[in-house]
């Protein structure tokens, strides 16, 4: 096999293979661009709960893990705990479909528990956002190494397709303007914005 | 006719992109790993450098809004474009956030002292990456920010462009059908299963 059509195979075969990921990426960019309507969440319980006042320098992911417990719910789900801003707590409990999150008042002294609607946008959005390898079991390192992969696919495929265009002697001229053209807005852009 | 018209679109697109797309994906990257570049950078992706601190001369009028005020000291500063402007609980120190791609600043105007301090960031591929991946959105009052939010939706376009031409163009090569189908299928199993096990 020549390296030619070695490189278009790998071009054709690896774009296939992870042709839903850049699928994902690019449809799921459209919410992230334009500010999609919030989704919608349902309540699925609410009990009276008390935790003894979490001190400013605190580390919430401990938080975070005595009120999912304290909810009944299963902590090996990827989780994150943040403030809101008004002496509230949020425990964001990470699912691609239906995500949970808990919502503690230590005014009220009550545990919130709520799960997101169905919603393609959002599902997107959360499936766009993944990714890191400090959180999360075995299947979310493995996503991690796949979003890796995709990156490094996406490099190939543009050293590739360059490659792929340069041989063809015909189309060096006008490619030449699409090439100089998009590295002379970009320049442009990184200059003024 | 309409394969040729696929097949340099496809090429032109990706060409014409080629800048946006190595951005998303070395952003991407960079961003997946931000646990190892903060170890990298000693513990904080940003490093802010000292760059001016001198005593504002300007006036602001009482209810002045932060914005306003930020907008007066960038134009005065020479540093005019798109920011993020914060005001102190209390009033007496003005936060902005002048987010330019290469040299993000930050400048802070303490109104009991009437001092204006500038800072850089110093240059670190992790945050730059990062800022311009974040970068979009048409809620700006810059046209450069409107144009720069058009290429992004431009590049979105082109992504699903590529994902379209390129399933036609396999198609359309008969020989590589089966092994095509084949990483098509595992690709959309593993895909599937990510789904609902994640």
């Amino acid at each position: 096999m020549t390296f030619d059509k070695f490189n278009r195979r790998t071009h054709l075969y690896v774009g296939l293979t992870l042709l839903p990921w850049f699928f994902m990426y690019g449809l799921s960019s459209f919410p992230l661009a334009h500010k999609s309507a919030p989704a919608k969440w349902t309540v699925r319980s609410e009990r009276e709960y008390s935790l003894p006042p979490v001190e400013a320098g605190a580390n919430l992911d401990t938080v975070g893990d005595q009120l999912i417990q304290a909810c009944g719910l299963n902590a090996d789900v990827r989780h994150g705990a943040y403030r809101d801003g008004q002496g509230n707590l949020q425990v964001y409990m990470a699912r691609f479909i239906t995500p949970t999150r808990i919502n503690y008042s230590p005014a009220k002294r009550r545990a919130t528990v709520e799960t997101r609607d169905f919603a393609l946008p959002q599902i997107l959005v959360e499936m766009h956002a993944r990714g890191g390898f400090e959180k999360g079991g075995f299947l979310d390192t493995m996503w991690s190494v796949i979003v890796d992969l995709v990156c490094i696919a996406i490099v190939t495929w543009v050293l590739s397709g360059v490659y792929m265009w340069w041989h063809l002697k015909r189309l060096r001229f006008w490619g030449t303007v699409a090439l100089g053209g998009g590295i002379a807005s970009f320049a442009i852009f990184m200059l003024a914005l | 006719m309409f394969s040729r018209v696929v097949r340099q679109t496809h090429m032109y697109v990706g060409l014409f992109l080629m800048p946006w797309i190595l951005m998303y994906a070395l952003s991407t990257l960079v961003m997946n790993h931000r646990a190892a570049f903060k170890e990298h950078y000693g513990g904080s992706l940003v490093r802010w450098v000292k760059e001016d601190e001198r005593r504002y001369t300007g006036q602001f009028a009482g209810q002045t809004e932060p914005k306003v005020m930020a907008e007066q000291i960038l134009r005065e500063l020479r540093l005019e474009g798109n920011f993020a402007a914060n005001m102190a609980k209390n009033g007496a120190r003005l936060t902005i956030n002048r987010t330019d791609p290469l040299t993000p600043r930050r400048i802070t105007y303490t109104s009991t002292d009437n001092k204006l301090v500038t800072e850089k960031q110093e240059f670190r591929a992790q945050p730059f990456l990062e800022s311009l991946h974040r970068r979009r959105g048409y809620n700006n009052r810059y046209s450069v920010d409107t144009a720069w939010a058009v290429s992004v939706d431009v590049a979105i376009i082109g992504i699903l462009l590529w994902v379209a031409s390129g399933v036609w163009m396999w198609w359309e090569l008969k020989l590589t059908r089966r092994t095509g189908a084949m990483c098509i299928a595992a690709g959309l199993a593993l895909f599937a299963l990510f789904t609902f096990t994640l």
